[in-house]
């Protein structure tokens, strides 16, 4: 009711500056969907179409590069080499997804227990854990490079999808989100839950988790789209092609065949996508959650 | 029940186990050998940094590495706050928009890369529109103009991220602090300064963390669009360290690399205390 | 509360040992079956041990195993269709060549040694899918559909045919997926419903063999008259004549444990064959090639997949041979579709499993490397060469990924003890003493065959050799002598050709070249001299070379038809050696272009050079100042320092220099002097034929080289003086901006500048 009234309160100038604000708004997220929008394109463009488009890019000369929003002649061929001509795209497709459900499994089995403690217990040394995780997780894979993959070597799981999982399974990221959520459940519920003599584990099992549940959510997702984009950790630790996962596949396409890259593009982007969908509003919720506190 | 206070411990110990032998040790490791020499590992106390830091490609490229966080945290900053606020205040399309926001996110890296290459190119697409409007090209990839290629495309991928994150800062305010304020005849902008700013500071710190660690991020696209030596403004100690290590160099990566995590560390316990102290 | 916090950690530790426990099993299966590759987790473990003894030090010394030696199918070779043993006890191929669309008969009597090799006549233009070899040493080759077909008598004779093959669907059309001859010459095709036929190629007739199958053949293999064929229950064996099936357990089993029952495109999980004995069967995965006498309760491996290449999983398998029980021949394809063909000799004097293992590193593979591992290999049964490739094609790995992985393995203490440092950060490398001098074994190879000093010398730094190329090749000017007199710069040269184009505008004045060949035989003529004294990069040197690129590029105007394929793919290896003078002088025998330039890299280049010259009345010369001229190094070795004392690893590089290997391959003049006098001797003659672009034909003769050609020759390679620059990442930068420049983006001056920024960047790191 309250908001029926303000709005019937608002007179024309405030109606124009929202429309500019909406205009604004829709321009960016063009911006941010446009990307996608010519990813469908160009997967349905034939080649020669596609030739055609990107010529000056591939082979210098005259002219510039051009895009059509959608393409004169669609074709679902590409389509059908990704899907049919292309076995070691499905076999890349299954590594990815063997690495990123190993990372997800993993992550709920040690990192949400990690973020739990920060998140609810004092005791000494967690200021500095907390520190420790998030400088590490700051730092850039190139710096530990050498020494992670000497740590794999040593553990003996180099040129195995281990490799590229375990590390995965225990970045400090998700923990760092985890906890943030972790944190904003009130210390009063728990206490009144340790008062009715629930054991720690029941409180964090029973309660933790639940509560809980969009944030870890969250975190999954984020760490679904890491995973599926992973590129520097597999070409370091897995020298057997066969275990790359798909994120390695896009890179390899020349830009020759363009139109192939974009569809590959395409159909690597649909897990993604759908994760992220389905995941958004869990998503919204736990990076909201991640911010409230502090 | 006095090692009671340990409980949290055995919750953090699994994982704290795996972040040791995973990240720890590996970055101890790497500490070490910022002492040693590349190979045969003898000890050369703090030569390796007297080297790094009379390297011409060093100070670049940590130039370069520190401007890029200075342009781009500010600016994705900003433009997401004040997108948040339009959002708040729009309320209709805001489920859309926020979706539409954070789908780059989702895009893999590889096909980012293609568009750009296309986008980007001296004959690409950008440049094409740019002659059509009768303006002369410019060599996107080749030029300065590198850079604002590369805090383009961290914007354009961390947009709706922090968006989201102020979103949240910002529904910490409570309504009736903006409704008492406006009856008190505050504009628009005074409660933005006075009410909101402060409101959402407690959210920014985390912002500010993830906004900074996706920074690093954008080397991934400016690796697979202009190679391991692209323009100079855009080559980034990640560039380094890798081509350091492609020529054994490891004892200048390490200490380039240990270098990095002090600023870092630096930067955040800074931050911490900045946030901590107000 | 006490109980709970136990449990707690109790559960966690519970579940991080299981996760870890799963997760080493898993990883086991995965590399076993179909993936990583037996040999690399070999190598996997010696990091861990830090030793390769001990990755085999629990196997017992016996005595007695079956060597490997890769066999090099003739050149023209893209794509082998089938093999077979004939009755007379050679062996034939079916192979394929893209370029020229030919499908070729290649027959060799000494087990692959020497080949000699028959085009299939008559063929209609059909994309031939399946083919199989008769053991009266004619062959069937086929579409797939069986409709159209060539069969070919033991003389070579091919007859055109096709078979009526039932089972069409309406629109769709039934497949033949495999086809082979049994030993009393039957052939027999596979359908893609599984169905296995008696097929006569003359009449077209077909017919089935064993009617009423309530289960469908996935691939066979021929086994005499039987036919061993993989269904869905396992592993039968069928006589071709009658169809019935022989009863045999152990062998239906085989195949039980395999996770990919069905074959692809010529290229199955299991391999099949007769074995020596009556009733017996060999088969072959990738765990090794394994003996079954039917009835027996027992699979006997007589050679294990780890300790040979069939324990590479990236190798498909195509078809095995059994030629005695001391011999087999495998037949197969790597990742790139490449063929190869194995060959298992048993030795009764080798260590039942090699003690040692030699790791050899490149960048790129070559012949030359092939040659020197399996002539090593031949000397040392007893070490096991391992052999990795950084760098192969068409997957999308750069030479960056590759030396870093290298770096890593390096680090690791897992670093190869042999490199082959083309391409490679050298100069790094010794700086940072991963590379060990041998300097005293290039001169004990000095001593014994002699060495061109002059190759050796420009490889001394302080004394010591680091890095030794095996083999070389030099830039030439090549054409009438107005032009070879302008040998001593790009920028003579260019005059020469400009004023040659002003006074004849509407001639052809040099041979045509794309834009990545021209740019790489300058580099090759050129860049010797770039470097500065502090090392860096002469700005204006490198921007006349783009200027002298981009003028010899758009000087002629070539069509599309006269700008053929072989200008197009015209493409390099990396310092590789394109003998690309031997393509001027093709260009210039059919007339397109008063002169080239080029890189010689064989006495073959030469005679062919000097025989189409002598026709056309034109010479060749150095290019290059003349007193500083420079030459292209190729497969250049180094031994890892932490390799130094390895007696393998200087065996090996001992053997790369010798004369021997050295002789064996014209991939670029050879080091070795013994070696080179060998290529001299073993010159022959043979005729050049090829048409005119207006139709006339063109020919020559090429002779072998006089006393006074040969001098010339031997006085031109003893008189060079430097190696180009070899530095990959300049050459990249280099070569990459140069075809932007050639394609008309930018001058050459922006060209130039783009470069020397990014190479200023790379000297500063």
């Amino acid at each position: 009711m309250e908001k029926q009234e303000y709005k019937a309160c608002m007179h024309m100038g405030k109606r124009i500056q929202r429309a500019v604000c909406l205009g604004v708004l829709l321009a960016m997220a063009f911006l941010s969907l446009g990307p996608v929008v010519f990813l469908m394109g160009g997967s349905l463009m034939g080649s020669n179409e596609m030739e055609e488009c990107i010529r000056p890019v591939l082979r210098g000369g005259d002219g510039y590069a051009v895009w059509k929003l959608f393409p004169m002649y669609p074709t679902l061929k590409h389509l059908v080499e990704v899907f049919f001509d292309s076995p070691e795209f499905f076999q890349m497709f299954w590594n990815s997804m063997k690495i990123t459900a190993g990372t997800l499994l993993g992550q709920l089995l040690v990192g949400m227990p990690s973020a739990w403690g920060l998140a609810h217990y004092s005791f000494p040394g967690k200021k500095a854990v907390y520190m420790l995780y998030i400088v590490l997780m700051m730092m850039p894979f190139q710096v530990t490079m050498l020494s992670e993959y000497l740590v794999l070597d040593m553990l003996g799981i180099m040129d195995t999808l281990w490799a590229v999982i375990l590390p995965g399974v225990f970045s400090t990221f998700s923990v760092f989100i985890m906890y943030r959520f972790f944190s904003g459940i009130p210390d009063a519920i728990i206490e009144a839950a340790r008062c009715d003599g629930a054991g720690e584990f029941q409180i964090f099992w029973r309660m933790g988790i639940p509560l809980g549940s969009s944030g870890i959510i969250s975190a999954m997702v984020l760490q679904f789209l890491e995973c599926w984009n992973l590129i520097e950790q597999p070409v370091t630790f897995l020298k057997t092609k066969s275990l790359w996962p798909l994120s390695l596949y896009l890179p390899q396409i020349s830009m020759e065949k363009a139109g192939f890259a974009l569809c590959a593009s395409m159909v690597t982007l649909l897990p993604a996508l759908l994760v992220f969908l389905a995941g958004s509003d869990y998503l919204e919720q736990g990076i909201t959650a991640a911010a409230i506190k502090e | 029940m006095g090692w009671k206070k340990y409980t949290g411990w055995l919750f953090l110990l699994p994982g704290f186990l795996g972040v040791s032998v995973f990240y720890l040790i590996p970055f101890l490791d790497v500490v070490r050998r910022s002492f040693t020499q590349a190979v045969g590992g003898k000890f050369v106390g703090l030569a390796n940094y007297q080297m790094i830091f009379g390297n011409q490609a060093f100070l670049m490229a940590a130039k370069n590495t520190l401007r890029f966080a200075a342009v781009c945290l500010p600016l994705l900053l900003v433009i997401s706050l004040g997108i948040a606020v339009l959002l708040q205040k729009l309320e209709a399309w805001s489920g859309f928009l926020k979706g539409a926001y954070l789908i780059p996110l989702a895009i893999p890296a590889a096909s980012v890369v293609l568009l750009w290459k296309l986008l980007f190119d001296g004959r690409g697409i950008l440049n094409g529109i740019l002659t059509a409007a009768g303006q002369s090209g410019i060599d996107w990839m080749n030029t300065g103009a590198s850079f604002g290629v590369l805090v383009f495309s961290y914007i354009w991928k961390n947009l709706g991220y922090d968006v989201v994150l102020w979103i949240a800062g910002l529904s910490m305010v409570p309504k009736q602090v903006y409704e008492a304020a406006r009856v008190d005849g505050a504009g628009e902008w005074r409660c933005f300064f006075y009410i909101t700013l402060p409101g959402i500071r407690p959210a920014a710190f985390t912002i500010v963390v993830i906004s900074f660690l996706n920074s690093f991020k954008v080397f991934r696209e400016a690796y697979l669009v202009a190679g391991n030596y692209p323009q100079d403004d855009i080559y980034l100690l990640q560039h380094l360290f890798q081509n350091w290590f492609r020529e054994l160099s490891v004892d200048k990566m390490a200490s380039g690399a240990v270098t990095m995590a002090a600023v870092i560390f630096f930067l955040v316990c800074l931050l911490q205390k900045s946030w901590d102290q107000k | 509360m006490r109980k709970g916090t136990r449990a707690i950690g109790l559960i966690l530790a519970l579940a991080l040992t299981a996760v870890g426990f799963a997760g080493c099993k898993d990883t086991k299966k995965d590399v076993g079956n179909g993936s990583g590759g037996g040999t690399q987790k070999t190598e996997g473990q010696d990091g861990l041990e830090g030793s390769s003894e001990d990755a085999f030090s629990d196997n017992y010394g016996g005595k007695g195993r079956f060597l490997e030696t890769e066999l090099t199918l003739p050149k023209e070779t893209d794509r082998v269709l089938a093999a077979g043993k004939l009755s007379d006890g050679s062996i034939s191929v079916v192979g394929y060549n893209v370029n020229s669309m030919q499908y070729y008969i290649m027959n060799t009597k000494d087990l692959g040694d020497s080949w000699d090799s028959k085009e299939v006549q008559g063929m209609e233009l059909f994309y031939v899918s399946r083919a199989a070899i008769a053991p009266d040493g004619g062959a069937v080759l086929m579409d797939p559909y069986g409709e159209e077909l060539v069969q070919v008598t033991p003389e070579g004779a091919a007859t055109a045919g096709s078979l009526a093959l039932p089972g069409a669907e309406g629109e769709k059309k039934n497949q033949i997926q495999q086809a082979g001859y049994t030993e009393d010459g039957t052939l027999i095709v596979l359908d893609i419903k599984g169905v296995l036929y008696r097929a006569d190629a003359k009449q077209g007739t077909v017919e089935e063999i064993t009617k009423n199958m309530s289960e469908e053949a996935y691939y066979f293999g021929i086994a005499g008259n039987d036919i061993v064929t993989v269904m869905g229950s396992g592993v039968y064996r069928i006589d071709a004549g009658t169809g019935e099936i022989k009863k045999d357990e152990t062998l239906r089993q085989v195949t039980d444990s395999s996770q990919e029952p069905l074959g692809g495109e010529n290229s199955y999980p299991y391999l099949f064959t007769a074995g020596a004995e009556a009733d017996s069967t060999i088969y072959v995965n990738h765990e090794g090639l394994f003996f079954h006498q039917m009835g027996g309760s027992v699979n006997e491996q007589l050679i294990n997949g780890a300790l040979v290449s069939l324990g590479d999983s990236s190798l498909s398998f195509q078809q095995a041979l059994t030629i005695d029980e001391s011999t087999y021949l495998v037949l197969g394809s790597d990742s790139l579709g490449v063929p190869r063909l194995y060959r298992y000799i048993y030795d009764s004097q080798a260590s039942a499993v090699p003690e040692k293992q030699l790791k050899v590193y490149a960048l790129e593979d070559s012949v030359t490397l092939q040659q020197a591992i399996s002539y090593f290999q031949k000397q040392n049964p007893d070490v096991f060469v391992k052999k990795t490739i950084g760098l192969t094609d068409n997957d999308g790995i750069t030479a960056e990924d590759a030396l870093r992985t290298l770096s890593t393995d390096i680090m690791a203490g897992n670093g190869p003890d042999v490199l082959i440092l083309d391409g490679i950060p050298v100069e790094s490398y010794i700086e940072k003493g991963i590379l060990a001098d041998m300097k005293d074994l290039v001169e004990e190879v000095e001593e014994e065959d002699g060495l061109f000093e002059n190759i050796k010398e420009a490889y001394i730094r302080d004394g010591s050799i680091y890095e030794m190329p095996s083999r070389f090749g030099f830039s030439v000017v090549e054409g009438e002598a107005e032009a070879v007199g302008a040998k001593n710069s790009l920028e003579a040269f260019l005059e020469y050709a400009k004023g040659k184009k002003s006074s004849d505008p509407d001639t052809h004045v040099l041979t045509p070249m794309s834009a990545s060949g021209l740019l790489h035989e300058l580099y090759y003529a050129d860049s010797a001299g770039w470097r500065k004294e502090d090392g860096s990069l002469d700005a204006e040197k490198l921007e006349a070379y783009l200027k002298a690129a981009k003028e010899y590029f758009d000087l002629d105007t070539y069509s599309q038809e006269e700008y053929n394929d072989q200008v197009e793919n015209y493409t390099f290896r990396l310092g590789g050696m394109g003998g690309a003078a031997s393509t001027v002088a093709n260009f210039r025998l059919i007339l397109m272009g008063y002169a080239g330039i080029g890189t010689i890299s064989s006495v073959r280049d030469v005679q062919q050079i000097y025989a189409t010259e002598a026709q056309i009345g034109g010479a060749y010369e150095i290019f290059g100042e003349a007193d500083n001229s420079s030459f292209v190094p190729y497969v250049s070795v180094g031994i890892a320092a932490q390799s130094a004392e390895n007696q393998q690893a200087r065996a090996f590089v001992k053997g790369l220099l010798g004369k021997e290997c050295q002789t064996a391959s014209s991939d670029g003049f050879p080091v070795n002097r013994a070696a080179y006098q060998e290529h001299l001797k073993n010159q022959k003659e043979y005729a050049i034929g090829t048409s005119r672009l207006d139709g006339t034909a063109a020919g020559v003769d090429v002779k072998v080289l006089t006393e006074e050609q040969a001098n010339t020759l031997l006085k031109q390679l003893e008189s060079l003086k430097r190696p180009i620059l070899t530095d990959r990442v300049i050459q990249e930068l280099v070569i990459e901006e140069g075809i932007k420049c050639l394609g008309g983006d930018g001058t050459p001056k922006e060209a130039a500048d783009r470069i020397m920024q990014k190479v200023k960047l790379y000297l500063s790191e």
